[in-house]
C-alpha cells in the first residue's frame, strides 16, 4: 500500500546511478494503461464502464502462460505459471506432481537484475487437490524474471527454474458495478463536505444553547458556494493528475513489442527476406529501448523467424536469418506459395528476457520451372518449410457448429498426417471431445514410418522436437519445445544468474559481446549435425528433456482462447526436418 | 452553579451521577476520536517500515489493521453520536449541534470524522481497482491513496475540531469549579496532542520532497514554506497553552519518531524482491524535522506581537522568521543526518535503508548532485519560499481565527 517516501527517491536515484542495470530495465518493456473514464469523470458522468482487456502480444503472441514440463531428480512435474499483467503484481503458479513423492514446494521470485542473492524467501505453495500445488508469487519488477521452485520430499531435494517475462500487458476500463458505486461514494462525500463546510462557517460558531442568529442561512450557503467551487476545482486537479497517471502508463509502462519491417526482395533469382529492427522510438522512452547488442542465440540460432500464409495458414516456414548488423537480419527464402504471410521473429536478450517481434509481409507469386526451382538452397540447413491444405474449418467459426468439432487433420478428419518421408505422425492421447482453453495439456505426438513401425527420431537443434501453434487469425502463436512454452536461452540465462552470487549485473562490452556471439553463430552453422546436437545439448545440460520413447515427442500447452488453431510439429529423421501438421478447436 | 460548559458537556451535576473517572466526564467520544487519531498516525507508520522492510502485505496486514481501527472507531463513535442526536429528540447535546439536511444532527467535529471514516472506505475499492489496473503502487500519493490519506486526515481533524468546540465552550467563561478546571486543562491537553498527529500525517504526506536529503535544496524550504506555516499558526493561534505549536511540534516529533524507535527492535524480513539490502530487522523511518525549535520562535513572536500588529504584518513577520530558523537547523541537521556517522544510530536512524535499495550507493552518505543548487538558484528557491510562507501564515491566521470560534 503505501510506499516510503525515501524508498521512492532512493529508487529512482540509485537506477540513474547503475547505467548497466537500466540497460536490463530498459530491455524490458512495462506498463502503463488507459482507461476511459475517469472516477473524477464519474461524478458527473457516472456508470457504464465496460471492463475490457485487450490482447496484447509479447513475448508468444497472445499466450503469456508459462509452462514447463521436467524431470529433475526424483521428481516429473508439470509447473503452469500466469504471469501478472501489470507489474507490480502477482504471478498465479501451479505445480502438477506427476511423478516422486513429494512433500513441500516453495516458489520465489528470481529476477535477473539482482539474482540469487536479490532474491527475497520462499513461499511454500498449498496443496489443493490430488497432485496439484498452488500459491501466488509476487514480481515487483518488470523484465526477465523467474520462478524458482524448491521441492522437497523423502527422495531428496530438487529445484526448478520457469523463465517469466515480467511486463505490463493489460489495458483495463473500470467494471460499471465499481464505477457506480465509487461515482455514488464519491457524489456522497461531495454533499457532505459542501454541507460540512457551510456548517463550519455558519452554524458551528454558534454557542450551544442560543439560537441561529438571522442572517446565518446565506452565511452557510456562501460557505457551501465557496465549498463547491474548491471542491470542484480540487477534482478537476484530480482528473487531471489520474489521465497524466493513465498517459504514463500507457506511453511508459505497456509493453510494447520491438516494432519491425520485414520486406522481400530477390537476389540472384531467389526471394530474400530482410528483417530490419525499428530503433526508432529508442529515443522518445526508456521502455521502447532495447539492448540489441545482447542478443543470445537459442538452439543456436539468434532469430527463430516463423512466416505463415494467411488466411488459410496452409504455408509455413521455419527460418534462422544471418544478423548481417545489429539491427538488419537476412534470410533465404524457400520455395513458398505467393500471398500475405504472418512474420513471427522471436529472439532472446541476455537477461533472458524473450520477446516475439510481428509484422506481415507479401511474397511475390513466382513462376518457376522444377529446374530453377532445383536451385533453391536454404541459407541454414536447419530452416525448413511446409505447404498443405488450408484450415478445414472457418476462422470466426468458434462455438458455431461445423462439419467437425473434433481434431482435423488439414479438413480431413483423423488424428494421423503424412509426412514428406512417406512416415506417418500421430497425435496421440489427444483428450475427448473439443479441447478446453486455459487447461494444461501435454501434446503428445508419434511417428510411424511407412510400414507402421515406430520410427526413430533424431535431435532438431539440440531438441526432440518443436512445435509452433497459431491461431486461426494469427492472435496466438507460441513456439513450443517438450520441457515447455519458454526460451531454452532464457532459462539457460537466468540458470547461470541464478548462480552468481553479485547483487547487481553487470553487463560486458557491447562489441565484444555481438562479435564473440557473431563468431559462436556461425561456427555453429558449419560443425556437422551431430557433433553441434552435442554441443547444443550440452549447453542446454539439465535442462535438455529425455525422450521417454524415441519415436515420440511431447509438448506441454495450456490453449489460452477458445478459437481453431493449427499445429506444425516438428521432428527430425534421417537427417531430414519433417513438419506434420494438425488442426484443432478449442472451447471455453 | 453555572458550568463553564453550556450543554455539549454533561453538566457537572449530571455528570456527578457518572462519578468522576479518568474522562472528566467528558464524552467518551472525545477519547475515542483522539484515540484514532493516533492509530491512524502509527498505523501509517507502522506501514511505511514494513514496506521498506518486508514489502508485501495483505489486506488486513498488521499495520493496516491499526488504522482501519483507527477510521472504525472514529466512524462508529461519530456516526452513533450523529445518529443518537437525530433520533433521541431530547437529547441535551441537540442544543450544542448543527443541523443538516433538514433531518440529522451532529457535531461538526463528528461530521468530518464520518467524512473522512467514509473516504477511507471509498478508497478501499478504487485502490483495489487501480493495483489491477496500473500495478500494485509504490508511491505514497497516488490518486487513490490521495483519497485515504484525505480520510485518514479528516478523521484526525475532527478529532481536533472535536476537541476545539468542547474547549473553546469554556474560552472566555470563568471558570469556578475544580473539576470545570480540570476539565478545561484536559481539552487543552487532548487539542495539542490531536493537532501534533495530524501534523504527523500531514509531514508525511509530504515527506516524498522533505528528506535529510534534499536539506541543500530550496525545494525542501518552498514545501515546508506551503505545509508549515499555515497549519502552525492556525493550531497556534487555536490552543489555549502559553507555548502551543512548540508544544505541538514536540508532540509531532514524538509520534513520528516512537514508531520508530521501538520496531526498529524488531525482526524483519523482505518478503518481495529484488532484495539489495538484506535487512534481518525493521528500517526506521527518518528522523522528524526540528520544528519545536521555529515553533517555539513562532510563539515567542506571537506572545509579543498578536492583537498589536494586524494578521498581514504578522504573517510576514511569521514567515521570516519560521522560514530562517528552519533553513538554519535543517540545512545543518541535514548534513548531520546524511554525511554523519554519529547520525548512524537506533537514536537518529540515519543508518535505515529500505530492502529494496542498494546498501553500497555511492550517495547514500553524501548529497546526491541532482540536490545541489547554485547560489543563485538556492537564493530564488528561498525567495519563493518566503512568499509561499507568507501566504501560507496569512491564511493559517485566518484558519486560527475561524478555529477559536468554532463551539458546536
Amino acid at each position: 500500500m503505501l510506499m516510503n517516501a525515501l524508498k521512492r527517491w532512493l529508487t529512482i536515484a540509485s537506477s540513474t546511478s547503475v547505467a548497466a542495470t537500466s540497460v536490463v530495465a530498459t530491455s524490458v518493456a512495462a506498463t502503463f494503461h488507459s482507461f476511459t473514464l475517469s472516477f473524477f469523470r464519474s461524478f458527473t458522468l457516472p456508470l457504464f464502464l465496460s471492463f475490457a482487456i485487450s490482447l496484447i502480444t509479447y513475448a508468444h503472441v497472445g499466450s503469456p502462460g508459462v509452462l514447463v514440463q521436467k524431470q529433475s531428480g526424483p521428481y516429473r512435474v508439470l509447473v503452469s505459471v500466469q504471469p501478472p499483467d501489470v507489474v507490480p503484481g502477482t504471478a498465479k503458479v501451479m505445480v502438477y506432481v506427476e511423478e516422486g513423492r513429494v512433500r513441500s514446494i516453495q516458489a520465489r521470485p528470481v529476477y535477473f537484475r539482482s539474482g540469487d542473492e536479490g532474491a527475497p524467501t520462499h513461499d511454500e505453495l498449498r496443496l489443493t487437490e490430488g497432485n496439484r500445488y498452488e500459491g501466488d508469487v509476487w514480481l515487483m519488477a518488470s523484465g526477465s524474471s523467474s520462478i524458482e521452485l524448491q521441492i522437497d520430499g523423502p527422495d531428496g531435494k530438487a529445484t526448478i527454474i520457469a523463465p517469466v517475462m515480467s511486463v505490463a500487458t493489460a489495458q483495463r476500463t473500470m467494471p460499471a458495478g465499481t464505477g457506480a458505486a465509487l461515482a455514488a461514494l464519491g457524489l456522497l462525500l461531495f454533499v457532505l463536505m459542501v454541507t460540512i463546510i457551510g456548517a463550519s462557517l455558519a452554524d458551528s460558531t454558534v454557542r450551544p444553547g442560543q439560537p441561529l442568529p438571522t442572517g446565518l442561512g446565506r452565511k452557510r450557503l456562501v460557505g457551501m458556494g465557496i465549498g463547491a467551487v474548491l471542491l470542484v476545482l480540487l477534482l478537476a486537479g484530480g482528473r487531471t493528475w489520474w489521465n497524466s497517471w493513465a498517459d504514463e502508463y500507457r506511453t511508459e509502462q505497456l509493453y510494447k513489442p520491438l516494432p519491425i519491417e520485414t520486406s522481400v526482395s530477390m537476389q540472384t533469382g531467389q526471394p530474400s527476406l530482410t528483417i530490419r529492427l525499428d530503433t526508432t522510438g529508442f529515443g522518445q522512452n526508456w521502455s521502447a529501448r532495447r539492448p540489441l547488442s545482447f542478443l543470445l542465440p537459442d538452439h543456436g540460432k539468434l532469430m527463430h523467424v516463423f512466416l505463415v500464409r494467411m488466411p488459410g495458414l496452409d504455408a509455413f516456414a521455419h527460418l534462422h536469418p544471418d544478423r548481417r548488423d545489429t539491427t538488419r537480419f537476412e534470410s533465404k527464402l524457400p520455395l513458398l506459395p505467393g500471398g500475405k504471410y504472418l512474420v513471427y521473429a522471436d529472439i532472446v536478450y541476455r537477461s533472458g528476457y524473450a520477446e516475439t517481434l510481428t509484422d506481415t509481409v507479401e511474397l511475390p507469386a513466382l513462376k518457376l520451372s522444377a529446374q530453377q526451382a532445383a536451385t533453391f538452397r536454404p541459407a541454414d540447413p536447419d530452416d525448413s518449410h511446409n505447404v498443405t491444405e488450408p484450415m478445414g474449418v472457418k476462422s470466426n467459426a468458434v462455438g458455431v457448429p461445423h462439419l467437425d468439432d473434433e481434431m482435423v487433420l488439414c479438413g480431413k478428419p483423423g488424428a494421423s498426417t503424412k509426412l514428406e518421408d512417406g512416415s506417418t505422425m500421430f497425435w496421440n492421447d489427444r483428450p475427448e471431445g473439443t479441447l478446453e482453453a486455459g487447461k494444461p495439456y501435454t501434446l503428445k505426438f508419434a511417428v510411424a514410418d511407412s510400414q507402421g513401425k515406430p520410427a526413430p527420431l533424431e535431435p532438431y537443434l539440440g531438441m526432440g522436437g518443436h512445435a509452433v501453434i497459431v491461431r486461426s487469425d494469427g492472435t496466438v502463436y507460441i513456439h513450443l519445445h517438450p520441457v515447455g512454452t519458454y526460451s531454452m536461452a532464457a532459462e539457460e540465462s537466468l540458470v547461470d544468474r541464478i548462480a552468481d552470487t553479485a547483487r547487481s549485473f553487470r553487463y560486458p562490452d557491447p562489441k565484444l559481446f555481438r562479435d564473440s556471439i557473431d563468431a559462436y553463430v556461425s561456427r555453429l552453422k558449419t560443425l556437422p549435425e551431430a557433433e553441434k546436437n552435442k554441443l547444443l545439448m550440452k549447453e542446454m545440460g539439465s535442462m535438455s528433456h529425455t525422450m521417454k520413447v524415441n519415436n515420440m515427442v511431447e509438448f506441454p500447452y495450456a490453449f489460452p482462447r477458445a478459437g481453431h488453431y493449427r499445429v506444425w510439429v516438428q521432428v527430425k529423421r534421417n537427417g531430414r526436418v519433417l513438419t506434420g501438421v494438425f488442426d484443432t478447436q478449442v472451447k471455453e | 452553579m453555572q458550568s463553564a460548559f453550556p450543554s455539549s458537556l454533561p453538566v457537572t451535576d449530571r455528570s456527578e451521577g457518572r462519578a468522576i473517572d479518568w474522562r472528566l466526564g467528558l464524552p467518551t467520544y472525545i477519547y475515542a476520536v483522539v484515540f484514532s487519531s493516533l492509530c491512524i498516525v502509527w498505523g501509517l507508520l507502522w506501514d511505511i517500515m514494513w514496506h521498506m522492510s518486508i514489502g508485501r502485505d495483505g489486506l488486513f496486514s498488521a499495520p493496516h489493521v491499526v488504522m482501519y481501527v483507527g477510521a472504525v472507531v472514529a466512524g462508529l463513535f461519530s456516526g452513533f453520536k450523529i445518529l443518537q442526536l437525530t433520533f433521541v429528540k431530547s437529547h441535551p447535546d441537540r442544543a450544542a449541534s448543527v443541523r443538516f439536511w433538514g433531518v440529522f444532527y451532529g457535531s461538526l467535529g463528528a461530521m468530518f470524522c464520518v467524512w473522512g471514516a467514509l473516504s477511507m472506505l471509498t478508497s478501499a475499492p478504487f485502490d483495489d481497482w487501480w493495483h489491477n489496473t496500473y500495478g500494485l503502487d509504490v508511491q505514497i500519493l497516488t490518486p487513490p491513496h490521495t483519497i485515504l490519506l484525505l480520510g485518514m486526515m479528516m478523521v484526525q481533524f475532527g478529532a481536533m475540531i472535536g476537541v476545539l468546540a468542547l474547549q473553546n465552550q469554556f474560552r472566555d467563561q470563568p471558570l469556578t469549579s475544580d473539576l470545570d478546571q480540570r476539565r478545561a486543562r484536559r481539552l487543552k491537553i487532548l487539542f495539542v496532542i490531536s493537532a501534533g498527529l495530524l501534523l504527523a500525517v500531514l509531514h508525511t504526506l509530504f515527506s516524498e520532497n522533505m528528506g535529510d536529503w534534499a536539506s541543500h535544496n530550496s525545494s525542501y524550504y518552498i514545501t515546508a514554506g506551503i505545509v508549515f506555516p499555515i497549519y502552525l499558526l492556525a493550531v497556534g493561534r487555536a490552543s489555549l497553552l502559553r507555548y502551543p505549536i512548540t508544544t505541538i511540534a514536540a508532540i509531532y516529533m514524538l509520534a513520528m519518531v516512537m514508531p520508530s524507535w521501538i520496531l526498529q527492535n524488531f525482526p524483519a524480513t523482505p518478503r518481495l524482491g529484488p532484495v539489495l539490502n538484506p535487512i534481518t530487522h525493521y528500517q526506521p523511518f527518518f528522523f522528524p524535522i526540528l520544528l519545536v525549535i521555529p515553533g517555539f520562535a513562532l510563539d515567542k513572536l506571537l506572545h509579543r506581537f498578536s492583537g498589536k500588529w494586524n494578521d498581514w504584518a504578522l504573517a510576514a513577520a511569521a514567515a521570516v522568521v519560521f522560514l530562517l530558523i528552519l533553513l538554519v537547523v535543517q540545512w545543518n541537521y541535514g548534513t548531520f543526518s546524511v554525511t554523519s556517522l554519529y547520525a548512524r544510530n537506533g537514536f537518529f536512524l540515519g543508518y535505515s535503508w529500505s530492502y529494496d535499495n542498494d546498501p553500497n550507493w555511492e550517495y547514500r552518505y553524501k548529497f546526491h548532485p541532482y540536490w545541489t543548487q547554485t547560489g543563485v538558484e538556492l537564493l530564488k528557491g528561498l525567495g519563493i519560499a518566503l512568499v509561499c510562507a507568507f501566504f501560507s501564515a496569512r491564511i493559517g491566521l485566518l484558519w486560527g481565527a475561524w478555529m477559536r470560534r468554532v463551539l458546536r
